[in-house]
């Protein structure tokens, strides 16, 4: 089916091809195989149905708690990529 | 795009770290003239013209201007977020120009955000609890509402931030007790501006779906490909789900 092209910054439009090469599809393939594998991956559908069961019996802290270690993940992640620019690292 | 400064960028400007190190800077630029003059610039382009090596950074720290006040800011693009890092008076030959002082943070390691400026960009415990208690009565009840009237579109905005449209099919099967549901929803994107915080995406997604779908509806039965059922189909850019129960 035809899409809509997709912008990318240069970089990762890069990186993008270069994966499709190695992986012997184009990028719209390669989107799809993408998107399919987050879709049907353990982490999605088990996040999903455990919020679900939590939203069914009223057990909300738990989806509160959830979302907040989320957050509290990111912000670690993100600050150890801004400590990995360091050069001395 | 959004503007946030760090707590030491707050701290250079003499504002209080309680009051303001949760907010975009958007919120509060009549709280410094170089609030303003950053979000006004960096809203036009999230970079400046001239910028500073950073002594152990590799990343591009752009130099703003005011008077004699200079800052330097970063383009965080894996966040979406431009940061004012630093803060103040430029004195070309001393030891305590601005630069000086922030490339000496840099070497120090204390001029980048850090993990407690991210957590600011997050929402708190209390944010996520009072999100999850909207979602939980809001999501279900408009799905409600769309079972009351098979095949019109109902909307609804979810946590005073979420516009969402919903309508719900139902097929009777020819000589069958059963008849299958089938619900469609829409989420308007991006998000209406609001009160509320929000988790970011796909998260908030997630928990509008997980409020809204039955347990009996694995997560792997969820339908994002379809168009929505109304005249002239999905808006731009809305993101619509479909899911059958019986």
């Amino acid at each position: 089916m035809a899409t809509n092209p997709v912008r990318v910054p240069e970089a990762v439009h890069n990186e993008v091809h270069t994966a499709a090469r190695l992986f012997g599809c184009n990028a719209a393939e390669l989107l799809e195989r993408a998107w399919e594998s987050f879709r049907q991956s353990p982490a999605f559908i088990a996040e999903f149905e455990l919020a679900q069961k939590e939203f069914s019996v009223g057990d909300l802290d738990h989806v509160a708690s959830r979302l907040y270690k989320q957050s509290a993940d990111r912000a670690r992640s993100r600050a150890t990529a801004v400590k990995a620019l360091r050069r001395e690292t | 795009m959004q503007f946030w400064l760090t707590r030491r960028a707050l701290d250079d400007l003499g504002l209080s770290i309680q009051d303001y190190a949760s907010r975009p800077a958007s919120d509060y630029t009549d709280a410094h003239d170089v609030v303003r003059v950053f979000v006004e610039r960096r809203r036009q382009s999230p970079v400046g013209q001239e910028w500073t090596n950073l002594p152990v950074t590799a990343a591009r720290a752009y130099n703003l201007h005011f008077g004699r006040l200079r800052a330097l800011t970063w383009h965080d693009e894996d966040a979406g977020v431009v940061w004012l890092l630093g803060v103040g008076w430029h004195e070309s030959g001393s030891l305590d120009d601005v630069y000086e002082v922030l490339k000496a943070r840099d070497q120090a390691g204390n001029l980048m955000p850090d993990e407690q400026d991210y957590l600011d960009l997050e929402m708190s415990f209390e944010e996520a609890q009072s999100f999850v208690v909207r979602v939980s009565q809001e999501a279900p009840a408009l799905v409600e509402q769309a079972r009351w009237t098979p095949g019109t579109e109902v909307r609804g905005v979810i946590a005073g931030r979420l516009g969402v449209g919903v309508v719900v099919e139902v097929v009777v099967i020819p000589g069958e007790d059963e008849s299958l549901e089938e619900i469609w929803v829409g989420f308007e994107m991006p998000p209406l501006e609001g009160a509320t915080e929000l988790p970011p995406q796909p998260e908030w997604i997630m928990a509008v779906l997980a409020a809204m779908v039955p347990v009996s509806v694995s997560g792997e039965a969820l339908d994002f490909s379809g168009s929505f059922p109304r005249v002239g189909g999905s808006k731009l850019n809305e993101i619509v789900i479909c899911w059958r129960s019986f």
